[in-house]
């Protein structure tokens, strides 16, 4: 992993390719080097879908190697979405193959002088960038079917549907996953429209004849990364809840704490959620498709395995286990207890290539607005489907929460420099509000994972029980997210284990050091997590983005959300404090 | 609209309780989650700590209690301490294993980012008197569902006669054949029977399930 691929898709002649060493970006993977990256080269006031923008492809300091849970892949951009600097990321194969072929990025760069279609494959071999126009208006699924047949049963796939082709600012990429199904995808920010600008419909990469990253103290890393897998195995949440339930285990519980949002966040409790609640979308696969249904992971050397197989009635495949904020932006967010329905929404969204937060909350505005009654799940596939045909409507609606609601006059549209919020009311848990308000990504609910910042150390004690504690916690949450999971590779779903077992953060610690031959501490990697921000604040001012822009959209400050009947009452000037360390 | 429609009614009327039993072989319990999510009824001496509630009259090990179940609601609101916080009749509390992310961290009880949701945490300092009969609603969510639950279910729970009618339609054959015996109120029924019986609306019914 020591070079960078650029492929310039504008270059005189057709699209061309170049290898560089990493240089400036040397010792940096996932976000680190996606944001270095755009910040460095993209100019923060390019259009997202012209030639100046570049999108970035990077995986994990410690992808490719034997490390567990290393799999998560950073794609970086300018967003069409937000119109600030862009980090979306997903699991799937790609990362580890990608890694272990050599390089710690993929650029596309430029945009082709004409509207065409290029496929690229990258082997032990080299490069192939070849032009395909049949595979135009694909969706995810029938593309990796070509690719398959193509290039054979161990590639991986990178691919847009049509929603990027039409460049639509809630488009997603698809990473296929290991049983060669387009179901991982890097959802949020519109990054799929970047790529379908570059003209670029899909990456297929395949490592046959390549190894295992080997590290460079084998026997330290060995131990390490034993040590790292006990730790996951025997915490409460990675190694028994994540692998039962999912991530849907959260239904049930945020919603009896007030704080799902409900009925485009009109209320903060559904009535009828224990019909989508993880418990019984576990029961609902198992049943169908036969126990160990509901765990399964999305790539290789995942251990805590959070997925699941969902088989429609006739136990047939539908789509990948729907995670939770899928289940609540079609399901409570739309006024929907149907879980086939809602599986049903995620297929579509992942064959057309959409980023499922941003397709629920945009219908749920679109119902607010008239256009289908809360509840429908008719409607709400109909409207998925006229997005990935590209109608007039669907072409709103593939806009994302905050066009659609200017389009249909809608004020209640809860959304953050331009990204639709996921799954939790701020107004009910305040502190995630902050986050929702300052993250550089728009309203994003994986900046500030609940990861150790006690054991970071970052931004000094805070005393939770304070309220006014929260912008220190956000702050540090939002620093250690960016450091000790987006930075590495790791998937988030490790920061419980490394929030409450000391031993097991140290682990991932000693794996890094033992992998590159470094000796970081905590402290160097909480400097990683605020350079990344640094980075990421730095292109947004220059992007035009203001303290205004740090807010939430003011009925969260006016209406009360039943049933506690709150508000949301961090004050401006201590969201303005939030990146002051 | 109203967002509460199907939630248990918080006096439950009990002068007429139908008795529902179910026989399973052991291994091959269906999951009854719906209803012990949902909630069910428990007597209740009321005025008395959350952890007097759940380690003395419901003979919870208070180890349990304190290292597995990690979030408590009472009424919706995120409990830190189980020594204050009071049951009385009509309270409805729900119990949660460990959480992921950011949300999980933060309603736990008395965990490092319970400020996050201090505007929702539970406060009151009702005073209630001691020792009176009640009700209470009790939902069990995920691992402690799945851990409590079958204690609770080999008892029997109080639930809503019209949830259970809802929840019986929704059953395919795999839970019909599963189901070895079923008996309401001592009289053995097919499926088809229980299924096409139109309960009253405000019928509650004590649901046991033996396991054999
Ligand atoms: S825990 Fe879940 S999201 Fe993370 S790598 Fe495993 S399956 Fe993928």
């Amino acid at each position: 992993m020591d070079k960078i691929l650029r492929i310039n898709m504008g270059a005189d002649g057709g699209p061309q390719f170049s290898e560089e060493a990493l240089g400036d970006y040397a010792g940096l993977g996932g976000r680190a080097l996606t944001s270095a990256l755009i910040n460095k080269e993209v100019p923060p006031l390019c259009h997202p879908l012209g030639a100046d923008n570049k999108l970035v492809i990077a995986p994990g300091l410690l992808s490719g190697s034997a490390a567990a849970m290393s799999g998560r892949m950073s794609v970086g951009c300018k967003s069409p979405l937000t119109g600030g600097i862009k980090e979306s990321n997903a699991g799937g194969q790609a990362s580890q193959v990608l890694a272990r072929l050599g390089y710690a990025a993929i650029v596309l760069e430029g945009k082709p002088a004409e509207n065409k279609l290029h496929k690229i494959s990258i082997t032990k071999d080299g490069v192939k960038i070849v032009e395909d126009n049949s595979l135009c208006m694909l969706g995810n699924y029938d593309t990796v079917d070509k690719m398959k047949a193509e290039f054979g049963e161990k590639m991986c796939c990178i691919s847009i549907g049509p929603a990027g082709e039409m460049k639509m600012g809630a488009a997603s990429i698809a990473f296929s996953d290991m049983e060669q199904r387009p179901t991982r995808h890097a959802g949020r920010g519109g990054v799929g429209a970047v790529m379908g600008s570059k003209g670029v419909k899909t990456i297929v990469l395949d490592d046959a004849g390549m190894k295992m990253r080997s590290p460079k103290d084998p026997d330290k890393f060995k131990a390490a990364n034993k040590e790292w897998v006990a730790g996951l195995r025997k915490h409460p949440v990675t190694g028994e809840g994540l692998p039962a339930y999912g991530t849907n285990v959260l239904t049930n519980v945020i919603n009896e704490a007030g704080g799902y949002p409900t009925k485009n966040f009109m209320w903060g409790q559904f009535d009828t959620c224990s019909k989508i609640s993880g418990e019984t979308q576990a029961e609902t696969e198992n049943t169908r498709g036969g126990e160990g249904s509901a765990t399964h992971g999305c790539h290789r050397g995942c251990i805590i395995r959070c997925s699941g197989t969902y088989y429609d009635k006739d136990g047939h495949y539908l789509t990948k286990q729907p995670e939770y904020e899928t289940v609540w932006a079609h399901g409570g967010n739309c006024g929907i207890d149907d879980l086939d329905a809602i599986a049903m929404l995620d297929r579509l969204d992942d064959d057309f290539g959409l980023d499922t937060i941003e397709m629920g909350a945009t219908i749920a505005v679109a119902m607010e607005a008239g256009i289908a009654e809360f509840g429908d799940a008719e409607a709400a596939i109909n409207l998925v489907k006229e997005v990935g045909q590209g109608t007039h409507l669907g072409r709103i609606l593939g806009n994302g929460a905050e066009v659609t609601g200017k389009v249909l006059g809608v004020e209640r549209v809860p959304t953050v420099k331009g990204q639709a919020m996921p799954a939790y009311d701020p107004r009910a848990i305040q502190g995630i509000g902050v986050t929702y308000a300052t993250s550089t990504m728009g309203a994003d609910h994986t900046a500030g994972y609940a990861v150790a910042t006690n054991i970071l150390s970052v931004g000094g004690s805070v005393d939770p029980l304070k309220p006014e504690g929260q912008i220190e916690l956000s702050r540090n949450l939002q620093i250690a997210t960016a450091a000790a999971t987006d930075a590495t590779g790791m998937c988030l779903f490790i920061s419980f284990a490394i929030l409450d077992q000391p031993e097991t953060f140290q682990a991932l610690i000693d794996m890094i050091n033992a992998f590159h031959g470094l000796s970081l501490t905590a402290d160097d990697i909480s400097e990683m997590g605020k350079s990344i921000l640094k980075n990421e604040r730095d292109f947004n001012a220059r992007a035009g983005f203001t303290a205004e822009h740090d807010r939430l959209p003011a009925y969260f400050l006016n209406e009360k959300l039943p049933p506690h009947d709150v508000t949301f009452k961090v004050k401006d000037e201590e969201l303005d404090q939030v990146f002051n360390w | 609209m109203n967002q509460t429609s199907n939630e248990l009614q918080l006096r439950p009327n009990t002068s007429e309780v139908d008795q529902l039993v179910l026989s399973f072989t052991a291994k091959q319990v269906p999951a009854f989650s719906q209803f012990l999510g949902q909630g069910f009824y428990v007597t209740a001496c009321t005025g008395i700590s959350i952890k007097a509630f759940f380690t003395q009259q419901l003979e919870m090990n208070p180890q349990y209690l304190e290292e597995r179940v990690q979030t408590i609601l009472l009424d919706g609101q995120p409990v830190d301490d189980t020594d204050s916080a009071k049951v009385i009749n009509g309270s409805v509390l729900a119990l949660s294993a460990a959480l992921p992310g950011v949300l999980g961290a933060t309603l736990r009880k008395g965990g490092y980012y319970a400020a996050m949701r201090s505007h929702i945490t539970y406060t009151s300092n009702l005073a209630c008197e001691q020792d009176q009969q009640g009700w209470v609603i009790i939902k069990l969510f995920n691992l402690i569902a799945k851990e409590l639950g079958p204690l609770f279910l080999a008892r029997g729970i109080l639930i809503q006669a019209t949830e259970l009618a809802d929840f019986l339609q929704r059953q395919g054959s795999v839970f019909w054949r599963l189901c070895r015996e079923a008996t309401l109120n001592g009289q053995s029924q097919t499926a088809q029977n229980l299924t096409d019986i139109q309960w009253p609306a405000d019928r509650l019914v004590h649901l046991q399930i033996q396991t054999t």
